[in-house]
């Protein structure tokens, strides 16, 4: 239904505009206002009257046909039509709630469910909950505010722990304390009403129970991973971090790097724990492996910064660089902050696929 | 989704986000609205019609707010949700930004409430408007594909390069959610966060557009009670003090001052904190106002009261040092709370007067609130 024909009843001269309006239902109910859909009407010498909407018409909603004669005087419903549509199948599902982990620090700053699906955004916030493992609700925990915090292509939603709590300089954290209670179990759930981009609700919600750990305090730090470089090249590059990562940072942050500074094609796996890179067939060696400052861990701290910083603690002192490089002999590198890359940007999230060879 | 590129070559917005008039109108009360778009990670600046000056003391007032954009854009109540507040510099009319229906009817929308208490709605894509895309968004004639090569992924698909067959899925991509406009200093500022990294990214943009943003380096902290340093993510923020000058509130709960000057250079800038909202309550608008002779700072929250601080107590408190207390009155500057419940969008009507937008009865209203009774 783009439009609506009124026909019948021609007022000779009277603007379509001021005698005839069309409405949602709602505006006729209790609780709401009558005002005129914003739209276009065509009203010529002869024939019937057509409104078009300025905004699609809700599939499956009720619109009404007002009249009110010479255009003064309370409107008058004349008909009532439903725009066409089925209801779209329910076919969205979340693929996956992260971090992959069993226990988060106590500190964790984000969770994020990836959806197979792309979601209508602004709604799916309020169906997001966090609760003990008894069910008992965990008040404040989640930051409520827009905007949602989405990837470009909608698919994943990333959920902030109120850093007002988090942080330990606040007077959130100080009065209510930290969101999630250590030593204990949470559940984090998605509930089904969740609405996707074609606007039906997921097939079903999901959940995912968390035990809460003690808090992470330091910086990332690259030096602490298990390497294991290839025997021989093609070959996979298996790195193993000492805790748990934030897996989109993973993938964006880490490269294998050949000898001309250039990114080597291949298949990288990602996960909170491990990156294993294993190069394409004919694919330069690797000779090292670049680490992007940006990398946080699941607290928010980075290669750079402790998430917060205690001033008094020299340990948490930030470390300015551009990116870490970690070499087979052992050696690893911190590359002077705005040094000019002789590899891939970094800082882009585009890792290059070059041709073998 | 819809093309972005209208049929007449003029950008359409993808999505409802925050808006800000730029300061100038022309000699005719032309002005130029600057809309974000979210979901297409650019902002727009829209070239308005010109619009007739407001009489003196104009009011903006629509009563249940609500059910009105409901019945004008043809959806539900539940159906319209409000993304940005600004004012005409000339007309003093209110526009709103507002993210309307659900999936395939989806839709941003642009609606004036003029002085008169009437709604219309704005045709954006009959009007000139040029763009400007946030540093992290593809380019739409782009032709690379960027990949990673991830076997595991759901999304994976293989792939022929070169000869070779490889399973490949797409590296994710980030997205910078914007999250405040604000003119400071001859251009303007976006303020946003990532759906990845913790972090600030705060954009000095010029305008009219050429390309260029500055500015980008700026990583903004704040170091909270003399202790802890932490990042922080601007949410929104405002010119202060002539323009020396932004206040602006992160995603946590502190509102902060900066000098203009560090907003515009490379490195670190910390914000000095000069309050602090208590739990569970995030700051939502700024906006400052003069009442006999004095320029005050009202803050809105995601819960109530609204907080009034009076400007001079800004500029000259010093960084919050003293030691957190359960005392939740002991938080910096001197501040008062004001008996108008339920105000979160806020904008700047006349010097005198601000334009709120307030939940009461079940709906929202569009008041204008004078200085006396603030």
């Amino acid at each position: 239904m783009d439009r609506v024909v009124a026909d019948g009843g021609a007022e000779g001269g009277v603007d379509a505009e001021a005698a005839l309006a069309v409405v949602p239902a709602g505006a006729l109910a209790p609780g709401g206002v009558l005002l005129p859909m914003a739209g276009a009407w065509e009203r010529p010498a002869d024939g019937p009257a057509a409104f078009t909407p300025a905004f699609p018409p809700v599939a499956g909603s009720t619109y009404v046909l007002l009249w009110r004669g010479d255009g003064t005087g309370a409107w008058v419903p004349l008909a009532r039509a439903t725009a066409p549509g089925t209801p779209a199948p329910r076919t969205t599902r979340v693929l996956a709630v992260e971090p992959d982990v069993e226990e988060v620090p106590e500190n964790l700053l984000r969770f994020s469910l990836l959806f197979s699906a792309p979601v209508d955004e602004g709604g799916a916030g309020a169906h997001v909950d966090l609760r003990t493992a008894d069910g008992a609700p965990l008040p404040g925990a989640l930051l409520p505010m827009p905007p949602e915090l989405w990837d470009r292509p909608r698919r994943r939603l990333t959920v902030l722990l109120d850093p007002g709590r988090v942080k330990r300089g606040l007077q959130p954290h100080v009065q209510a304390g930290p969101p999630l209670p250590r030593g204990t179990d949470v559940t984090l759930s998605v509930g089904e009403d969740v609405r996707d981009a074609a606007g039906a609700r997921l097939a079903a919600g999901a959940a995912r129970t968390y035990r809460v750990g003690p808090p992470v305090r330091a910086r990332v730090d690259p030096a602490r991973w298990a390497l294991s470089w290839p025997a021989t090249p093609g070959d996979e590059l298996a790195v193993t971090f000492g805790r748990p990562l934030e897996r989109t940072l993973v993938q964006r942050c880490l490269r294998a790097v050949d000898a001309d500074g250039r990114a080597v094609p291949g298949a990288a796996v990602a996960s909170a724990a491990a990156w294993r890179f294993t190069p394409t067939p004919g694919a330069p060696a690797v000779r090292c492996l670049h680490v992007h400052p940006d990398l946080e861990d699941l607290a928010g701290n980075s290669v750079r910064h402790v998430f917060d910083r205690d001033l008094a603690e020299p340990a948490d002192d930030p470390v300015a660089t551009a990116g870490v490089v970690l070499h087979p002999d052992g050696r690893v590198v911190v590359r002077p902050p705005a040094e000019p890359s002789a590899g891939p940007a970094p800082d882009d999230g585009r890792a290059r696929v070059l041709p073998p060879g | 989704m819809s093309d972005l590129t209208a049929e007449n070559g003029s950008p359409t917005p993808q999505s409802a986000g925050p808006l800000l008039f730029h300061p100038d109108v022309a000699a005719d009360g032309g002005a130029v609205l600057f809309l974000a778009d979210v979901a297409a990670t650019r902002v727009l600046a829209v070239e308005l019609p010109p619009e007739a000056a407001a009489p003196a003391q104009a009011e903006v007032r629509v009563e249940q707010l609500g059910a009105k954009l409901a019945s004008l854009l043809g959806v539900e109540r539940d159906d319209v949700l409000l993304r940005g507040l600004a004012v005409h510099p000339a007309s003093h009319a209110a526009y709103l930004s507002v993210a309307r229906g659900r999936g395939p009817a989806s839709a941003p929308a642009l609606v004036r409430a003029g002085t008169d208490g009437e709604l219309s709605v704005v045709a954006v894509d009959a009007l000139p408007t040029t763009t400007f895309d946030l540093d992290d968004a593809p380019a739409a004639d782009d032709t690379r594909q960027d990949f990673w090569l991830d076997g595991t992924d759901a999304t994976s698909q293989v792939r022929e390069i070169h000869g070779i067959e490889l399973q490949v899925a797409q590296v994710p991509l980030r997205r910078s959610t914007i999250t405040g406009l604000a003119w400071v200093d001859g251009a303007l500022l976006v303020a946003g966060s990532s759906n990845e990294e913790f972090s600030s990214r705060l954009r000095r943009v010029p305008y009219p557009f050429d390309g260029s943003a500055q500015g980008t380096s700026v990583e903004i902290f704040h170091v909270d009670h003399g202790a802890y340093e932490t990042h922080a993510p601007i949410r929104s923020l405002i010119g202060f003090d002539g323009g020396s000058s932004v206040l602006a509130t992160y995603t946590c709960t502190p509102v902060v001052h900066f000098p203009v000057a560090d907003l515009t250079g490379d490195g670190l800038v910390r914000g000095r904190t000069v309050a602090e909202l208590g739990p569970m309550n995030q700051p939502f608008s700024l906006v400052s106002y003069e009442r006999d002779g004095e320029e005050f700072l009202l803050v809105s929250g995601t819960r109530h009261p609204l907080l009034k601080i009076p400007a001079s107590s800004v500029a000259g408190q010093p960084p919050l040092t003293q030691p957190l207390s359960q005392d939740a009155t002991a938080l910096g500057v001197p501040r008062e709370e004001l008996d108008h419940p339920g105000v979160t969008w806020m904008a700047s009507l006349e010097r005198d007067s601000v334009l709120v937008v307030q939940e009461a009865d079940g709906d929202l209203h569009l008041r204008t609130l004078a200085a006396a009774q603030l």
